[in-house]
């Protein structure tokens, strides 16, 4: 059969569409699964064949708030995941000016050098990293975590901000500094106004990362300074698996960061798509 | 009160020498323009005048402050990108009065000076739009009205024509010799374009291999290049040169005696207008005819492989590949030594003296 190019374009069309859905529904689905489970009794959670249909209840809802106060977790994640991806801005954006409008010749390797932390295991460094905060009694507090999440966020900050301060035509700041601009100034009204979008997203994506965060807030932290993450993980023992509660608990946990996610996924597609100055 | 002294100035980008000790003065009011073949330096003298790049060595003042390392932001002049430089952000009154608002003007100062400048400019119907809304002669209206509204002490243009389209081109030539008419203000402009050079210029500075060449009036780099570089650099087409061979020194000998310094001379150079033929003695095989309509460019080969070309009249009688008869305009012919330097007096004249 010879089609034509109008027909051609057609299946193209559903044929692309339908490997994205399968795709998106492949990726939400342990999502959507964890939901249900959520809904379920213990018994019901762990029924063999898996049950598609049964009477929803809250019980998990209501037994985890009464086990524990899910809103001091959620308070710890956001005043981590805040104070973390604040402090990283803060030392990301004049750095980032810097190595962008003023090379010099390491530039591109202290870059790439700080992208090469991230290859590392965190686990690595579990031990010095324990025993300072130890040594300093700082153990089960939010001010340890949030400068590790600044200082794990910090390489993927300054790559981003890096690479959108690039597009700001360099005649622009020198034209900002034949008008009188001092440093403080230059990045005030005309680095950070024309690569808002980028800060923002670089943002966006260190808070997301910061909340889902869980091997240092699981080791650092106990009931005080715990965020979701080790909420979550506090499920999982001693008295063994219970999935119905556990995927309770993980819900609690993800809602608000899909909500924030879904609201900002515009800001997001456009930072890690990048060039979005011109 | 504001003259601009450049001194022994240097400029080396790691193991390149950009610019090999300058010396210049510009005086208040005048319309200077470095004019160079690409990678001569005169982009890079400009930047060094703006404090957008380190001096490697000399002295820059501007009256009797030493500006050598003072930061671009305080030292008082404005300057016009090549690409405009407009801050995208902001709209077109924003970016006139970007300036302003940083020295901590008033609000009344600042609307009255960007109305002031607006209507110099033409630009009141653009005030409130953002440059990606304007056309590209608009925005480097706005990129000089950014510059005016300061009244600097210097302004300074970097290629600032050179994105525009032909037609634009020459109208915002014209505009910029009205406003530095209408100003008064000591101007600084590069360009590649000896055009623009030419018709702008109180002052041009001819630039080779970071090293000044000549510096002079229009009409005395026309008429009285020290050099066979601004020779050929000035004036389109550009000189002609003929090798001091037999046939050169015989025509010359058997013409009119003019003191041309000719003992040690290795070329004589003519421009296309110097060349007449309805004078004798030389000969050349034409091999293109351009008729532009009011003149008529005919290039000939002379000798061996010696490319000439000449401005001819409107209907000048020539055919492709005629070997046709000519002679020079001694009055106007230039001498040159093996290194290229003018060997012969100037041609000197009261008209070329006070234009």
């Amino acid at each position: 059969m010879i089609l034509n190019i109008s027909q051609r374009k057609t299946i193209k069309h559903w044929a692309t569409g339908l490997f994205a859905w399968m795709v998106a529904l492949t990726l939400f689905f342990p999502i959507l699964w964890m939901i249900m489970t959520s809904f379920k009794t213990e018994l019901q959670a762990i029924s063999q064949p898996p049950l598609l249909f049964w009477e929803a209840t809250l019980d998990n809802y209501a037994l985890i708030q009464e086990r524990s106060d899910y809103l001091k977790y959620a308070l710890n994640s956001l005043y981590t995941s805040v104070g973390g991806t604040l402090l990283a801005l803060i030392v990301a954006v004049p750095s980032a000016y810097a190595m962008a409008f003023f090379p010099g010749k390491y530039t591109k390797d202290i870059l790439l050098w700080m992208l090469s932390t991230k290859m590392l295991p965190a686990v690595g460094v579990l031990i010095p990293i324990y025993m300072i905060t130890q040594m300093g009694g700082l153990l089960d507090s939010i001010y340890p975590l949030i400068l590790i999440f600044a200082l794990m966020n910090l390489p993927i900050i300054m790559w981003m901000l890096y690479t959108y301060f690039k597009e700001i035509p360099k005649e622009i700041l020198e034209a900002a500094r034949m008008d009188g601009a001092t440093t403080s100034d230059e990045l005030r009204h005309v680095v950070m106004p024309l690569s808002w979008g980028g800060i923002a997203s670089a943002g966006l994506l260190s808070l997301i990362l910061c909340w889902n965060e869980a091997f240092w807030s699981i080791q650092l932290t106990a009931s005080d300074a715990g965020t979701l993450a080790a909420l979550i993980a506090s499920y999982s023992s001693p008295e063994g698996l219970f999935w119905a509660k556990v995927s309770a608990a993980s819900t609690m946990a993800c809602a608000p960061i899909i909500v924030f996610g879904w609201f900002c996924q515009k800001q997001l597609v456009q930072g890690l798509t990048f060039g979005a100055v011109k | 009160m504001s003259t601009l002294n450049i001194s022994q100035l240097h400029k080396h980008f790691d193991d390149f020498h950009a610019i090999r000790g300058i010396n210049l003065s510009i005086e208040e009011g005048e319309f200077v323009v470095f004019v160079g073949p690409s990678g001569c330096g005169k982009s890079t003298l400009l930047r060094l005048i703006a404090g957008l790049e380190d001096v490697s060595g000399g002295n820059i003042s501007l009256g009797d402050r030493d500006i050598t390392q003072v930061p671009a932001a305080q030292r008082d002049l404005a300057m016009v990108f090549q690409s405009y430089a407009l801050y995208p952000h902001m709209n077109v009154a924003e970016n006139m009065s970007f300036a302003l608002r940083l020295a901590g003007a008033s609000k009344e100062e600042i609307a009255q000076k960007v109305a002031d400048t607006a209507a110099i400019l033409q630009l009141e119907p653009l005030l409130d739009r953002k440059p990606k809304a304007l056309s590209g002669g608009q925005r480097q209206r706005v990129a000089i009205g950014r510059a005016i509204v300061r009244h600097p002490s210097v302004f300074l243009f970097d290629e600032p024509l050179s994105n525009l389209d032909a037609a634009l081109r020459v109208q915002m030539r014209q505009e910029l010799a009205a406003l530095h008419h209408r100003l008064q203000a000591t101007m600084i402009y590069v360009t590649h374009d000896q055009v623009e050079a030419m018709t702008l210029a109180d002052k041009v500075v001819i630039l080779n291999a970071g090293q000044v060449e000549q510096v002079g009036t229009p009409m005395d780099v026309y008429y009285n290049p020290e050099s066979r570089f601004v020779a050929e650099f000035i004036g389109t087409p550009k000189m002609n040169f003929f090798p001091m061979d037999e046939t050169v020194t015989n025509y010359l000998n058997n013409n009119e005696k003019v003191d041309r310094n000719l003992e040690n001379a290795a070329w004589i150079g003519a421009r296309p207008e110097s060349i007449m033929l309805d004078k004798k003695g030389m000969f050349g095989t034409v091999n293109l005819i351009e008729r532009l309509g009011a003149e008529t460019l005919v290039y000939l080969t002379y000798g061996n492989d010696c490319q000439i070309a000449i401005r001819a009249s409107s209907l000048a009688p020539v055919t492709l590949g005629e070997t046709i008869e000519f002679g020079l305009d001694l009055e106007q012919v230039h001498s040159f030594d093996e290194k290229g330097a003018r060997l012969s007096p100037a041609i000197t004249g009261d008209l070329i003296k006070s234009l």
